[in-house]
């Protein structure tokens, strides 16, 4: 009896083909590149004023940990954007730094590939409990100064959306 | 493969971890390996490219030789590069993401015959066909670079070994526990291994733990079979277990040399026959499988026993972060960041050779050997000592939590670290064991019937997996509990000898074959429940990693708990249904947690496939 090829065969014969046909480079870049977009912060709200300068101070205070681990947490509000006019691959970047060694949130980022609302989580930074002695730096409670940049960047240009002082208040 | 089921159970390991696969390190000692896969790929030993670090401190386990630098692991780069050779071979003709969708998709397809196969009903095959082709045309229409490596293949290809690695675990331990308790015990337990135990959190993730997992596995697995007779066929799976021991020292030379310990004693003396056609066949499968290290080793430290684990170290000026990532696992003394060969060489024992001085090579190798056992000795004495602090055997079995020894600074001071039953819920039904093996005896077992008990293949294995886990645990357990173990990664392989325990349970048994639609109907809503609340948790409280880690972990335990409790009570109630429910729900959760931590807790857009990233997207972030 001649072979006959069956769906399975067939399904995996016109995927080849499709993988042949896309060829090596089919993906696309996910960098960022060029381009532009306009965005507006949405929330937090009181960076959302446009114009705004780096009068309005910002407050984030640290809570307890949950679920049994004795970290406290610096946990900062997500950044929710909305993008317009966007062309080529911009990066909308935030970035907070804490005049507290020990304080050290990794500046976050996310390319914009469409239009539309996007949110940024930043993660939450964790702190020792007091009386941590195996290393690390330890941060005593207390206000710290702080300052937030979010930006609009791209390989065509470097916009600065939102420039502001934070205040950092750790509570244990 | 072991038939249909087999089939099923290879297939939907691949598929479900597939599907959690990032191409990514979650401990920066696999940079040190995949930069190992990418200069064995080329043909050298040395690592003279590192695609995946600019300096060799970003290389934990890095060590140098009269200048040049080689990684370790180099058995697990092996297994990885005729991987990498078909990535490579297709490079220029398919694009990457692409080829891994088509494979995952191919995945989809072949489980779906094969459930079709397992249920009658063709259907099932059908709709893995077009949810084959849809998968392929999403894909298409949302493929992205692998653009954030300037090198992506090796890594791929380290990865894709691990999942695949995982996958053939899942079809052992089927083979494994259908031989000793039945096809419907061992198939979910199978399943239970690739989504119920850690197994699936480190399947994707390119570390050795999985291989190691495996191999040890198949070691009982071989052995088992080579109790039932003394044909061909049974030889040849003795000599194999002994190949696969000598194929784990290529990888990690210490747990290889563990197994060893325990399978040669328990070998020689419940093998079917010891003549000398068997004993032949093993100690040559046993020297061949031992030369992929032997030949590393010569050619890198010049002694044939001395793996690069032992080597002074080339990290360089790390981080403390960076440095202390794997540098107490066996092979290296516990507290000893950086220069650990030396500091064992001052002893004469570990440092590079006296090329044997005057006693000649016979000699150094037997000096090295005797150096092994002893180490051997060492670590099982502080095992010993280490099992008799509470506290500790606390924080590594049942809960972890703050636990006030870890060096959380070097994970952010986040509380990653879990402890067994938290994991591995499932083993919760040991903790029945004592009830279990009481009433047992008041059943009437006498000494003689034990003995008797003894020449029953499966009591022999038995009797192997319980040695081996008691041994390998109490190896690392001087070391524990430890930053960067997640799921206390050290001890991964003894977790499959557990879950093998538990399905040696009768109760475990008797639920499984007479309730798996109980067991399969608990385990699927615990998934849907308990996931959906998971979500809905992140999405309401917000939940940092260690928070997240912590609450998945506190609903582990208690669902241990409800296990032990289900199994101890079974001769009360006399109910499998009960046991069933309980053991499913545990199961449930672990799923649970393999699914959080691979879609939300240890992710950075960086999964294998684009439709996984794409919905990782739009759900909660971890904070």
């Amino acid at each position: 009896m001649a072979w006959r090829p069956g769906t399975s065969t067939l399904v995996v014969a016109t995927v080849l083909v499709a993988l042949v046909l896309a060829g090596p480079a089919w993906g696309t870049p996910t960098g960022v590149g060029g381009g532009t977009a306009t965005v507006s912060v949405l929330s937090p709200e009181a960076l959302g004023e446009p114009g705004a300068s780096g009068d309005d101070s910002v407050t984030l205070r640290t809570t307890p940990g949950r679920f049994g681990t004795a970290a406290t947490y610096l946990r900062i509000p997500d950044l929710v954007a909305d993008v317009r006019d966007r062309s080529g691959r911009p990066q909308l970047r935030a970035d907070l730094s804490v005049d507290a060694e020990g304080i050290d949130p990794p500046p976050i980022s996310r390319i914009l590939h469409r239009s539309g609302t996007h949110r940024l989580s930043y993660p939450d930074v964790a702190l020792p409990p007091q009386g941590y002695d195996h290393g690390g730096t330890p941060v005593e409670p207390g206000s710290y100064d702080g300052h937030l940049e979010v930006r609009v960047q791209s390989f065509d240009g470097d916009h600065v959306l939102v420039n502001r002082s934070v205040e950092v208040v750790v509570d244990r | 493969m072991g038939g249909t089921p087999g089939m099923v159970v290879f297939l939907a390991t691949l598929v479900i971890l597939g599907a959690l696969w990032r191409i990514d390190f979650l401990l920066n000692d696999s940079v040190t390996v995949a930069n190992v896969v990418t200069n064995v790929a080329d043909g050298r030993l040395a690592v003279t490219e590192a695609p995946y670090a600019l300096t060799a401190g970003e290389q934990p386990g890095l060590v140098e030789v009269d200048g040049v630098l080689y990684g370790r692991n180099y058995g697990q780069a092996y297994l990885a590069v005729p991987v990498l050779w078909v990535l490579d071979a297709t490079a220029g003709v398919v694009d990457l993401r692409l080829l891994l969708a088509a494979g995952w998709s191919f995945a989809v397809l072949g489980l779906g015959r094969a459930v079709g196969r397992l249920l009658d009903r063709p259907i099932v095959g059908w709709i893995g066909e077009v949810a084959c082709l849809v998968s392929v045309a999403a894909a298409l229409l949302v493929a992205t670079d692998v653009d954030w490596l300037t090198r992506p293949r090796p890594l791929v290809a380290l990865g894709l070994s691990t999942l695949l690695l995982a996958a053939t675990g899942a079809t052992v331990c089927y083979r494994l526990v259908s031989w000793a308790q039945g096809r419907r015990v061992g198939f979910a337990s199978g399943l239970a291994l690739a989504v119920a135990t850690p197994v699936g959190f480190w399947g994707s993730f390119p570390k050795r733990h999985v291989l190691s997992a495996t191999a040890l596995l198949l070691v009982v697995y071989l052995f088992a079979v080579s109790r039932t007779g003394t044909d061909r066929r049974a030889i040849a799976a003795r000599a194999g277990a002994y190949a696969v021991v000598g194929f784990l020292a290529s990888v990690h030379a210490f747990e290889a040399a563990f197994a060893l310990a325990v399978l040669a004693p328990l070998d020689l003396l419940t093998a079917p026959t010891n003549d000398r056609r068997a004993l032949g066949a093993v100690a040559v499968a046993f020297g061949v499988s031992l030369l992929p290290m032997v030949a590393t080793n010569l050619a890198i430290s010049g002694q044939p026993l001395q793996p690069p684990r032992t080597l002074p170290g080339a990290d360089g000026p790390l981080a403390p972060g960076q440095a202390a990532i794997d540098m107490r696992e066996i092979g290296r003394p516990a507290g000893v960041v950086g220069d650990a060969g030396a500091d064992l060489g001052a002893s004469g024992s570990l440092g590079r050779p006296a090329a044997a001085g005057l006693l000649g090579p016979v000699a150094a190798l037997l000096d090295r050997v005797a150096w092994v056992g002893a180490y051997m000795a060492d670590q099982l004495v502080a095992g010993l000592a280490a099992a008799t602090d509470l506290d500790r055997l606390y924080h590594v079995l049942v809960r972890s939590g703050w636990i006030p020894s870890v060096r959380y600074h070097l994970s952010d001071y986040e509380t990653l670290e879990t402890a067994m039953l938290e994991v591995l819920p499932l083993a919760g039904a040991l903790l029945a064991l004592p009830g279990v093996a009481l009433a047992h005896l008041r059943e009437g077992a006498r000494f003689e019937r034990l003995r008797a008990g003894l020449a029953d293949p499966v009591r022999q294995t038995d009797l192997l997996v319980g040695a081996l886990a008691v041994t390998l645990f109490l190896a690392y357990l001087p070391r524990l509990p430890l930053y960067a173990m997640f799921t206390l990664r050290y001890v991964l392989p003894v977790m499959p000898l557990l879950l093998y325990a538990v399905a040696r349970m009768p109760p475990v048994r008797a639920a499984v074959a007479s309730a798996p639609r109980t067991l399969g109907g608990a385990w699927g809503v615990t998934v849907a429940v308990a996931g959906g609340g998971f979500v809905w948790t992140l999405a309401v409280l917000g939940l940092a990693r260690g928070e997240v880690i912590q609450f998945l972990a506190l609903s582990g335990l208690v669902t241990a708990l409800a296990l032990a409790a289900a199994t101890a009570t079974r001769p009360i109630h006399e109910r499998d249904r009960v046991v069933a429910t309980a053991l499913g729900v545990a199961a449930g959760t672990t799923t649970v947690f393999v699914l959080a931590t691979g879609l939300l807790v240890y992710v950075d857009g960086n999964h294998a496939l684009d439709l996984v990233r794409l919905v990782v997207a739009r759900l909660p972030a971890v904070g």
